[in-house]
C-alpha cells in the first residue's frame, strides 16, 4: 500500500532539511523563508512504498498568501495518508497555531519537535508525552540538521497513516462556540467527508469564502448558518474569525503551560536577541553589512595575505590554465603534428577561452562558501529584515530581497522566486531590478577587471554589489512614481531565525550547486562559443581574399564589433578596445561568463607571456581605469544572459512587460555607465568636456528629477491635504 | 593522420555537448541541477489562479 506523508510547518522550521534527509534528496534548504515555493515530493529512503510531500512554509491554513494557498489546497485537495507536522521547538506558542489547525483536518498527524538541541541550549524543556497527551497525537522530538530522531519520525507517520490514528482534540472552544460549530457540522454533513467536517465547519464559521465557493451551499443552508454564527458574535461581541484565533491561542497557552518549562524569564534576551541588537541596530546594521561583504570580497576576490580566492585563482591562471594544461595539450598536438590552424583553435580557441572562465572557479567557490555560511548561520535573514527597513522607504518590501539573495548565485532561480510576492505590481518591480544583483556568472567580469587594471582591489567587487542594491533602491524610488507601480508595499512578515554554527552539508550542498553549474556551462556552452569566436577573430578579408588574418583587428569579428562600438563610444569604449568591448557585451547575453571568455580569445589568454598573465597586462593597456569601471557597471547592469531573460518572459507572462523590463535594464545600465564615465572622467581628468558631458549632466538631471517629482497616489492611499484644511 | 584523430575527438567532444544541451533544452519537465536551463517545467501550479485565491483583507 503506497503512502503518502506530508511535511506541514512554519517557514523555516526545517522541513526542506528533513525531506533532505529523509528521501536523500538535495533539495536547496534556505535559512529564510519562502525557498519552497513549489511543494516537491519524493519517496522515502529504504520505504520505496512510501513518498514524503515537502510543503512550502505556512503560519495558517487560512489564505493569505500564496504559499498558504498552495499547502492548503494540498492537505485538503489530495488528503495524505498522513502528516509530519515539524515544529520549531524555540518558538512552541507560535508554531503550535498551525498544529492546532492541522489537527482539525481529520488526517493522522505526528508532531515532530525540532531544534530540540536549541531549546535544551536555552535551558528550556519541553515534556514530549504531556504534549502528547494534549495534542491526542503522537508527538517526537528531532533535530533535522543534524538527523537525530527523523527516520523515526517518519515510521511513526507511517504506523499513524496505516492505523488510521486520526487525533481528536477537544475543550478548544468555548461552549457556545462549540454548539455553533455541531450546529454547522450537523448542516454540512450530507456534502463534506466525515472526517474534514469539523475543519469545514470552522472554515465556514470563520466566513472562509473559498470554503463557501467549494461548498456550493444552498441560499436556506447559508441563511441557517450565518443565524448561527451572528448568534455567537452578539454573545461574544467580537466577529467569527476573531473568535476562533482568540480562543485557539487560549488553548495553546494552557497547553504550553502544561507541557513546556522555560528557564528564562520571561523578557531575558537570548544569545541570538543580544547579537541582533547589534547587526540588526537602526544606524548600525547597514554598515554592518557593508563592512561583512567588504570582508568576503577581500577573502574571495582582494589581494591581500587572507584572499585565498585570489590565490587560487592566480594559480589557476598561471600555474594550471598558464602551464599545465597548455603544456599538456601542445606535447599531444606536437607529437601529432597537427596543422597551425588547428592547433591555433585548440589552443588559443578552446584552451584560450575557456581556460580565462574557468580560472575563476577559485574565487567564485570561496564567494559561496561565505555567502553559503552567512545564509545558514542566520545573517542572511537579517539582512533581509534590514533591506525591508531600506526598501520600505522606497517602496519596495523586504519580501523583494529574497528574490534578490537568490540572485547573488543565478539570476534565474532569483527571478523565479519574486512568485512569493503577492501583488503584481511589487512583484513586476522585483522581476526587472533582481537583474541588477551580481550573480555568480557576473564576478568573473568583476574579478578580471578588478585583477587587471584595479591591482586586485576587493573595493571593486564590494563596490560592484552595492551599486547593485543601489540600482534596485533607485529603481525603486523611480518606478513606484508611475501610476503601473504606484501603492503602499505589501507587509513582509519573517521570522528571524536563531543564530547557530552553519551545516557542512548545507553549505557543501549550496556551493556546489553553485559552482558545478558555473563548470558545466564552462564545458559546454563556452567550449562551443570560444570555438565560434576563434573562427570569427581568426578569419577575414585581405585584399579581398578571404583566409586567416595575422591581426585580429581586420577580422570578421572586428568588422562585426567596429559596426557597432558606435553605440557604446560615449561610455569610454574606443580604440583598439572598442570592438572587443562590443563584442564580449553581446556574447554575454548567452551567459554571461562570455564577456571573460570573449576577452579569453581575443587576447590569446593561453598565450602567456614571461611575465605571465598576458590578458591582465593587454587589458590594462587598452582600458583606462574609468573606461574599465564603465564597462563592468554597464555588464553588470544591462540585460541578463538569455536564460534570465526567458525566465523573465515567463513570470511575466505578458510580451510588453518583457520588452519593458529588458529594455529599462538596458537603458538603466547605458545611463549608469554614460554618467560613470562622462563625469567620473571629467573629474579624474580623464576625459575632456564634450557634448557628451552636456549629455551625461541632462540624463543626471533627469534621473535627479524622476527621484524627488511627486509621483503617482493612488486615490485610496492619497491623503488630501486641501479637504482636511477645510475641514478644520 | 594526427590532423584526422584531433578533428575526430573535438568532432565528439562538440556532438556529446550539442546532444547534452537539446536533452537539457527538450527534457525541462524536472530540475536538472543548472538553473541556467530552468525553464520552469517543474512547476505544476496555476499562479494566477492561487493568486486569485489570496484572501486580501486581515482579520481584524
Amino acid at each position: 500500500m503506497e503512502i503518502k506523508i506530508a511535511l506541514a510547518g512554519n517557514p523555516n522550521s526545517g522541513k526542506t532539511t528533513l525531506f533532505n534527509q529523509l528521501t536523500g534528496s538535495r533539495q536547496r534548504v534556505g535559512n529564510w523563508p519562502g525557498v519552497t515555493v513549489e511543494k516537491k515530493e519524493g519517496t522515502l529512503k529504504g520505504e520505496n512504498q512510501c513518498t514524503i510531500q515537502d510543503l512550502p512554509g505556512i503560519y495558517s491554513l487560512s489564505p493569505y498568501s500564496l504559499e498558504e494557498v498552495v499547502s492548503r489546497n494540498y492537505l485538503v485537495n489530495e488528503k495524505p495518508d498522513a502528516i509530519l507536522n515539524i515544529v520549531d521547538g524555540t518558538n512552541i506558542e507560535r508554531n503550535l497555531y498551525l498544529t492546532t489547525q492541522l489537527l482539525e483536518l481529520g488526517i493522522p498527524t505526528v508532531v515532530c519537535v525540532n531544534m530540540m538541541d536549541l531549546v535544551k541550549r536555552n535551558g528550556d524543556q519541553i515534556d514530549i508525552d504531556k504534549l502528547s497527551e494534549k495534542l491526542d497525537c503522537p508527538v517526537v522530538s528531532i533535530s533535522a540538521l543534524k538527523g537525530q530522531g527523523t527516520k523515526e519520525a517518519a515510521l511513526k507517520a507511517i504506523k499513524t497513516a496505516q492505523a488510521h490514528q486520526v487525533p481528536r482534540m477537544d475543550k478548544v472552544y468555548a461552549k457556545n462556540v462549540e454548539a455553533a460549530l455541531e450546529q454547522i457540522e450537523a448542516i454540512l454533513s450530507s456534502s463534506v467527508d466525515n472526517g474534514m467536517l469539523r475543519w469545514y465547519s470552522i472554515k465556514v464559521f470563520e466566513r472562509d469564502e473559498r470554503i463557501h465557493e467549494i461548498l456550493k451551499l444552498k441560499e436556506n443552508e447559508k441563511k441557517e448558518i450565518e443565524t448561527i454564527i451572528q448568534k455567537v458574535e452578539n454573545e461574544m461581541d467580537d466577529d467569527s474569525e476573531s473568535i476562533i484565533t482568540s480562543q485557539r491561542y487560549d488553548h495553546i497557552g494552557q497547553i504550553v503551560q502544561y507541557a513546556v518549562k522555560k528557564k528564562s524569564e520571561k523578557h531575558a534576551l537570548s544569545v541570538s536577541d543580544k547579537i541582533d541588537k547589534i547587526v540588526t541596530n537602526r544606524i548600525l546594521a547597514l554598515p554592518i553589512f557593508i563592512a561583512i561583504m567588504y570582508v568576503v570580497y577581500t577573502i574571495a576576490m582582494g589581494s591581500t595575505s587572507i584572499s585565498i580566492g585570489t590565490m587560487g585563482t592566480d594559480w589557476a591562471n598561471d600555474v594550471l590554465f598558464g602551464e599545465i594544461v597548455p603544456n599538456f595539450f601542445d606535447g599531444i598536438l606536437t607529437s601529432l603534428h597537427v596543422n597551425d590552424v588547428l592547433y591555433g583553435l585548440i589552443m588559443d580557441g578552446i584552451l584560450g577561452g575557456v581556460g580565462a572562465v574557468l580560472g575563476f572557479v577559485p574565487q567564485i567557490l570561496v564567494l559561496f562558501i561565505l555567502l553559503s555560511v552567512m545564509e545558514d548561520i542566520g545573517y542572511m535573514s537579517r539582512v533581509a529584515f534590514i533591506m525591508d527597513r531600506i526598501f520600505r522607504r522606497f517602496g519596495l518590501s523586504g519580501k523583494s530581497f529574497i528574490p534578490m539573495l537568490v540572485a547573488t548565485g543565478c539570476g534565474v532561480p532569483g527571478i523565479m522566486a519574486s512568485r512569493t510576492i503577492e501583488q503584481d505590481r511589487d512583484r513586476k518591480m522585483t522581476i526587472m531590478t533582481t537583474g541588477f544583483i551580481p550573480c555568480g556568472a557576473k564576478m568573473p567580469i568583476i574579478g578580471l577587471f578588478a585583477g587587471a587594471v584595479f591591482g586586485g582591489s576587493s573595493l571593486v567587487a564590494t563596490s560592484a554589489f552595492v551599486i547593485g542594491i543601489a540600482a534596485v533602491i533607485l529603481s525603486g524610488i523611480m518606478l513606484k512614481k508611475f501610476k503601473a507601480f504606484a501603492g503602499e508595499p505589501a507587509p513582509f512578515v519573517m521570522e528571524l531565525p536563531s543564530y547557530h554554527l552553519p551545516s557542512l552539508g548545507n553549505v557543501v550542498r549550496a556551493t556546489w550547486e553553485r559552482g558545478w553549474s558555473f563548470i558545466k556551462r564552462a564545458g559546454s556552452i563556452i567550449l562551443l562559443s570560444s570555438i565560434v569566436l576563434w573562427f570569427l577573430q581568426g578569419f577575414g578579408f585581405t585584399d579581398g581574399q578571404f583566409g586567416m588574418v595575422a591581426d585580429n583587428n581586420t577580422s570578421l569579428l572586428a568588422n562585426i564589433g567596429n559596426a557597432l562600438a558606435w553605440i557604446f563610444a560615449p561610455l569610454g569604449w574606443i580604440g583598439d578596445m572598442a570592438w572587443k568591448a562590443t563584442v564580449a557585451t553581446f556574447t554575454g547575453l548567452i551567459a554571461k561568463e562570455e564577456v571573460v571568455n570573449t576577452f579569453g580569445v581575443l587576447y590569446n589568454f593561453a598565450e602567456v607571456s614571461e611575465e605571465g598573465n598576458e590578458i591582465w597586462t593587454l587589458i590594462a593597456r587598452d582600458f583606462t581605469p574609468i573606461a574599465a569601471y564603465s564597462f563592468m557597471i554597464f555588464n553588470l547592469l544591462c540585460a541578463p544572459c538569455f536564460a534570465a531573460m526567458g525566465a523573465i518572459k515567463r513570470e511575466m507572462n505578458n510580451p510588453k512587460w518583457t520588452l519593458a523590463a529588458i529594455g529599462y535594464m538596458c537603458v538603466f545600465a547605458y545611463v549608469s555607465s554614460l554618467i560613470v564615465y562622462q563625469l567620473g572622467g571629467l573629474i579624474l581628468g580623464e576625459v575632456t568636456f564634450s557634448i557628451w558631458t552636456i549629455v551625461a549632466l541632462a540624463l543626471l538631471a533627469g534621473i535627479l528629477y524622476l527621484l524627488f517629482r511627486p509621483g503617482y497616489k493612488p486615490k485610496t492611499e492619497a491623503i488630501d491635504i486641501q479637504k482636511i484644511s477645510i475641514a478644520k | 593522420m594526427g590532423n584526422i584523430i584531433v578533428l575526430l575527438v573535438l568532432s565528439i567532444a562538440i556532438a556529446l555537448i550539442l546532444r547534452s544541451l537539446y536533452f537539457q533544452h527538450k527534457n525541462h519537465k524536472n530540475c536538472t541541477g543548472n538553473c541556467a536551463s530552468c525553464h520552469s517545467g517543474g512547476c505544476h501550479h496555476d499562479w494566477e489562479g492561487i493568486l486569485r485565491q489570496i484572501k486580501t483583507d486581515p482579520p481584524k
